[in-house]
């Protein structure tokens, strides 16, 4: 019996005893329900969302309470006309998101397809694959900072074996290399998911489809171009549109590798944010950026579903 | 059922009311707390006690002491929060803004202005006063506290002090026959000659990530001789002699030190002289204990920072750490009594022995382990040193510690880098210090 019908045959059983109330009942019973989960989201996401918003229009900095006060469109101001690390911050954000989410995809999806092959000890290795997601970030950041070290780092060690460099690098430290140090170890951790979220999919594939394909005559790229991926359409919208938004607002790594340096130049915006609002304790200011954060995902959010309900009812 | 709901429902509603109901409970209760009441001296009393610099080096010490205070007092009971350095003073920062301060902290020195200004602490001038054992505390500590914060009360007792100097490595400076630097140029010679980078060994190590502004402003105004801050609005951060320094010292970069210099913090650049990487480190005495565990006793040595031209020392003041008494507590007497055993000669002795840093108990400092410590005698001869030039960072501006974490660390990381130029670093340091210094003069119209 589902929960459905148990409360209609609750309702219909008090119908019989106390028909009087039936009206009431029927009209309360859903939002009684839903009441503990809404008041949840009310606490814990609209009102601090709330607080976000009434924040960017102040000078509040914990550290300097008698500065504090109502500031109007002050800090969006700065942000726009006067602050140097705004920009780049953003163009840091947007070059980390586009990099991850692209790479992760088409990796996680070349293992996804690896792993529905089958092969022994295929359960073995499937589980091997995904160690990468259940490792913590601090735990991830601290292993990678330790093969990147400059003096007894297993890179710095390997290259120099194979004879591709003659001296140590320090990988995190030099702003040339930093980003794409970054970028590889993130990478390392984000795959996975990608990879279970596909192999999921590619098993739902219906085999008879790949039959049909055959018997028409394709190949196996023209299987992957026109059964496989049109069947793996919706669940690459969710993952990606899911891992831009996990992405964009992703510290751990960042902040434990480099903290955002050397010199910014490993700064996204919401390191920047960090930087503001938990170093600088400047939540007014924290608080517009965030702000700013917040407009840019959510018009990315509505104009991708757009996009991609468009090409659903074509 | 639905008078079960309906129970549910009302419970529910009641325990949101009590909640509700509790937390004006608190504000009142708070607010009678205003005036404070006499202590009764036997009444069951529990203090919380805020350590900034929690870890497993001081922790023990702190529980240690507190045990022994718990022992003497038997109706007091201390509660032991450690907060991890780098976060202690946001962790201040928000129990202010909250009104959620310890009984108890430890506080360092330049803290206490801007916590002065948020009326978040006790004045303990009366206090202090009425306490036998006062004319035992480094009078000049005692003075510096007062003068520093805007309305010249005590808000801390300090219960040690440090100095910033250099760690060295006797054994290698002896065997290449380097002498030990006492002028700066000697400085960078001893750099140069110690670097060998073919056995992985470097002459100096520089601090280019978290903390690394702190110590740079030191080595700034040790070459320089400097001994104001602020000189009618202006600052002299960007002075010529500033810009000579930088420069010489942003070129030993890669040159005589590791390319992770850049984003060293407090552990890797210890870690660079503890592990036998580095000849020479800048830090304050408080690392005795890490490189006593680490090297031999032959294997380092604290000396002064290099003198300036015309020879003298220079050291930045409010380098202490002391006890305070936050405002809300609602047991001033009993926090009194803690802040005063914690200042004793016996606790004071204890604490500074295991750290390694100067007591400020004038009788500690008669003791052998005192005398028999080279590095604190080092920071003796420039704090005894009567030519010694003391100079004053500005810690009443909120904004003082920001702009060395913000502006500062990342521009040291954007000059070691080559994308800035050391001129334009510092013209932007000093530029964002007037900035708040106006700003504080238009709020308190001086």
């Amino acid at each position: 019996m589902s929960l459905r019908q148990e409360v209609n045959a609750s309702v219909v059983s008090m119908k019989n005893s106390k028909p009087s109330k039936k009206f009431k009942i029927d009209k309360w019973i859903p939002y009684l329900f839903i009441l503990p989960s809404t008041l949840m989201i009310v606490t814990f996401l609209f009102y601090p969302i709330g607080t976000v918003f009434y924040y960017s229009v102040q000078n509040y900095d914990v550290s300097a309470p008698f500065y504090n006060g109502f500031a109007g469109l002050d800090n969006f101001i700065k942000i726009f006309t006067q602050d140097k690390l705004f920009l780049p911050s953003l163009m840091t954000s947007f070059k980390w998101v586009i990099s991850q989410v692209g790479l992760q995809l088409i990796f996680g999806l070349a293992f996804a397809l690896l792993l529905n092959q089958k092969f022994r000890f295929r359960g073995a290795v499937r589980a091997a694959a995904f160690i990468p997601w259940a490792i913590s970030g601090v735990l991830a950041s601290v292993m990678w900072s330790l093969m990147y070290n400059e003096h007894m780092g297993v890179f710095n060690d390997l290259l120099m074996r194979l004879g591709l460099i003659s001296e140590s690098k320090a990988w995190l430290a030099d702003s040339s290399t930093a980003f794409a140090a970054v970028v590889i170890a993130e990478l390392w951790r984000g795959i996975p998911f990608f990879a279970i979220t596909l192999l999921a999919s590619l098993q739902s594939i219906p085999e008879e489809l790949y039959e049909a394909a055959r018997v028409d005559g394709a190949g196996r790229w023209k299987s992957f171009i026109f059964v496989t991926l049109p069947q793996l359409k919706n669940t690459i919208v969710l993952t990606t549109l899911l891992r831009v938004i996990w992405e964009f607002n992703n510290v751990d790594l960042l902040f434990n590798l480099t903290g955002g340096g050397p010199a910014h130049s490993t700064t996204t915006l919401t390191m920047y944010i960090a930087e503001q609002a938990v170093h600088g304790s400047n939540f007014g200011y924290g608080s517009a950026l965030t702000v700013i954060a917040f407009g840019i995902l959510l018009v990315f959010a509505a104009v991708y579903l757009r996009i991609t309900r468009f090409e659903r009812e074509d | 059922m639905y008078k079960k709901l309906s129970k549910t429902l009302l419970a529910s509603s009641m325990a949101a009311a009590l909640l509700l109901a509790g937390c004006g409970g608190q504000d009142s209760a708070e607010k009678s707390n205003a005036a404070p009441k006499k202590d009764d001296p036997n009444e069951e009393v529990t203090l919380t006690f805020w350590d900034e610099n929690a870890g497993p080096q001081r922790t023990p010490i702190w529980e240690e002491l507190i045990k022994r205070f718990e022992e003497e007092n038997p109706n007091i009971d201390v509660e032991y929060v450690g907060l991890p350095k780098d976060s202690a003073k946001t962790k201040y920062d928000a129990a202010i803004a909250a009104n959620d301060t310890p009984d108890v902290g430890s506080v360092q020195t330049s803290w206490l202005p801007e916590f002065s200004l948020r009326d978040a602490l006790l004045p303990l001038d009366s206090y202090f006063e009425g306490w036998d054992q006062k004319d035992k505390i480094n009078a000049g500590a005692i003075d510096f506290n007062k003068d520093i914060v805007n309305d010249n009360k005590l808000y801390g007792i300090p219960y040690t002090q440090n100095l910033d100097i250099l760690w060295v490595r006797p054994d290698w400076f002896k065997e290449k026959g380097t002498k030990i630097p006492e002028t700066w140029d000697e400085f960078f010679t001893a750099i140069e000659e110690q670097t060998d980078k073919a056995n992985n060994r470097y002459g100096y190590t520089i601090r280019g990530g978290a903390g690394g502004s702190f110590q740079l402003q030191r080595l700034m105004y040790a070459y320089s001789g400097e001994e104001e801050y602020i000189k009618d609005g202006k600052s002299t951060i960007n002075s010529p002699e500033h810009a000579e320094f930088l420069k010489k010292y942003f070129a030993l970069y890669k040159e005589y030190t590791p390319k992770s210099d850049i984003t060293n913090g407090y552990k890797e650049m210890i870690a660079g002289f503890d592990t036998g990487a580095v000849a020479m480190v800048q830090h304050n005495i408080g690392s005795f204990g890490e490189h006593s565990e680490a090297l031999e006793p032959d294997q380092f040595q604290a000396i002064p920072l290099p003198k300036t031209p015309d020879g003298k020392y220079v050291a930045e003041g409010g380098n202490t750490i002391g006890v305070s008494i936050f405002k809300d507590t609602e047991h001033p007497e009993a926090a009194w009594k803690f802040t005063s055993f914690l200042n004793s000669k016996e606790s004071q002795s204890y604490w500074n022995q295991e750290v390694g840093q100067i007591p400020t108990n004038a009788d500690v400092l008669e003791e052998a382990w005192v005398k028999e410590s080279p590095h604190i005698q080092t920071a003796f001869k420039v704090y005894d040193d009567p030519n010694t030039i003391l100079y004053k960072p500005p810690f009443y501006l909120p904004e003082y510690r920001s702009i060395l974490d913000s502006t500062v660390d990342s521009g040291t990381q954007a000059v070691l880098s080559g994308k800035m130029s050391v001129e334009d670093f510092l013209d932007e340091w000093a530029t964002a210090v007037e900035e708040a210094q106006k700003k504080y003069d238009e709020h308190f119209k001086k």
